[in-house]
């Protein structure tokens, strides 16, 4: 199964980078006995506000260590006599000092995990994440499914190459119906520069509901879409542009067409191989991209082998 | 680099508006566009993706397709024309149509307002002048916003406070609403 081993979820960066860490204040705790009545106190007098994610205590491994307490995070310039006045107000601090916490909550336990050498965190984890970041999403009979639909893709840029074209492919599925939409490959060597594979597809899709726009050539016959009758296409009101649906393209779309996939409501997206200037995973991250208005879920390296061939330099 | 232009701009940006208010007219998407070639308009565009259920008939790709037609029918080379005309749009352009404009090799565009749910040209994303995306998408385009800006953006408002999405109307009238905000706002 090596579209499995490959096969690897876009993920937005905040999954991805690395911990944060912000300076707060923080005293010892002499007496443990006094530690609840500190916190109540605390929490009253300098609640944690967009650091909720930290434990407010931390116990040291070590024997005989007093407990540390966050107190505060930095306010100003003045910021050590602030929290000095807090401390002295309550009783059973220690002289506060500054330590690295990490400043966001963690997202993956990978995150997880370097947060806690900071300071103790609270962690959610997300399973939906978990099981795309541990390659376990799909079942294997999802797999073969996937496979069998970035096949028809790779034949398609193989058709597109006898065709003069740049040899890329494209299919729009219905994942619930599993009936294929569209199938189309890149035509930008035809003579018009913006009929790039993804482009061409969406513009199948609207054939398929009986729009369009693009007339194109009988001598590239390989192009196709879903033919429904005239009272099927009324009747089935709930297909919206490309709502639900999922892509499958043997190379990582360019910014336009992935905009175009945004503009389209596309469900999910799968590419073979990774282009320098693609907007799902390398020149941006199109598909989560904070602002946009509609985000879907990308896969890369699906059946990359065979895509990569597509486009080695030969 | 592009001032001496400025009242030329301003002629050319208040025809877009013009288009813009007819679309309002009809009810469209209040956004005009104009490829415009030594003073002469090749291209026009208004909103199509309702009438051709596709999201991508933005008004700079119906007008760029417009300028190709015109190559056809005269016999010009689309490249030399592209490459010396300019694009007016009453709304920053999208980062798709930004992505479309620097494949036609167009050098400039000016636009009216900001489009922060879409933006290309800075607003979300910066296309038209990203160096990495050249060897993908060809040169960066220049740009020059804020000529009728208040006057695109009202054109907008007006468009979209005829829509209430609350109200109990079809599942179908609703689509259409969120079909037009996928293009420009
Ligand atoms: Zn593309
Ligand atoms: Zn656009």
């Amino acid at each position: 199964m090596t579209a499995k081993a490959r096969l690897e979820a876009v993920l937005a960066d905040k999954f991805i980078q690395n911990v944060d860490t912000c300076d707060v204040f923080i005293a010892n705790i002499a007496d443990k006995k006094q530690t609840s009545r500190i916190m109540r106190q605390l929490s009253e007098l300098c609640p944690l506000e967009k650091l909720q994610h930290l434990k407010r205590i931390r116990a040291s491994t070590e024997k005989g260590m007093p407990l540390q307490i966050v107190v505060h995070k930095p306010i100003g310039p003045d910021s050590y006599q602030a929290v000095l006045e807090i401390v002295k107000t309550v009783e059973g601090l220690g002289k506060p000092y500054l330590a690295k916490v990490p400043s966001t909550p963690p997202l993956t336990r990978l995150q997880y995990n370097e947060a806690v050498k900071y300071w103790p965190v609270n962690f959610h984890e997300d399973k939906e994440i978990a099981s795309m970041i541990s390659g376990k999403y799909f079942t294997d009979p999802e797999l073969l499914e996937i496979k069998q639909f970035m096949k028809m893709a790779i034949k398609l840029a193989h058709a597109g190459k006898t065709r003069d074209q740049i040899p890329i492919g494209a299919v729009v599925v219905n994942p619930i119906s599993k009936e294929i939409i569209a199938e189309a490959y890149d035509l930008r060597q035809a003579g018009y520069a913006l009929q790039h594979a993804v482009m061409v597809a969406v513009d199948l899709v609207a054939h398929s509901q009986g729009g369009g726009m693009w007339n194109f050539d009988e001598i590239f016959c390989e192009l196709r879409h879903l033919k429904r009758s005239a009272t099927e296409n009324t009747e089935s009101s709930s297909e919206y542009l490309c709502t639900g649906y999922d892509l499958y393209v043997t190379q990582e779309p360019c910014v336009m067409c992935s905009m175009a996939l945004v503009h389209s409501r596309i469900g999910r997206v799968f590419y073979g191989s990774s282009n320098s200037g693609g907007a799902l995973g390398s020149s941006y991250k199109v598909h989560c991209q904070s602002g946009f208005n509609h985000h879907f879920l990308v896969f890369k390296g699906c059946l990359q082998e065979q895509t990569d061939k597509l486009y080695d330099d030969s | 680099m592009h001032q001496e232009d400025e009242s030329h701009h301003i002629v050319w940006m208040k025809t877009a508006l013009c288009l813009a208010q007819k679309a309002l007219e009809q009810q469209e998407v209040p956004v005009g566009c104009l490829i415009v070639n030594k003073d002469r308009i090749i291209g026009t565009g208004g909103n199509e993706v309702n009438r051709t259920k596709n999201a991508t008939r933005h008004a700079e790709i119906i007008a760029i397709e417009e300028v190709r037609d015109l190559c056809r029918r005269e016999c010009l080379v689309e490249r030399d024309v592209f490459s010396t005309s300019i694009l007016y749009v009453t709304v920053e352009p999208c980062a798709m149509c930004a992505g479309a404009l620097r494949q036609m090799g167009l050098p400039l565009v000016v636009y009216g307002c900001d489009n922060d749910r879409f933006g290309g040209c800075g607003s979300v994303i910066d296309v038209a002048s990203n160096p990495a995306l050249t060897d993908s998408l060809g040169p960066c385009f220049d740009t020059i916003k804020g000529i009728f800006s208040n006057e695109a953006v009202d054109l907008l408002k007006n468009f979209y406070k005829g829509e209430n999405p609350n109200a109990p109307n079809s599942k179908r009238k609703l689509k259409v609403v969120e079909g037009q905000e996928s293009n420009h706002k």
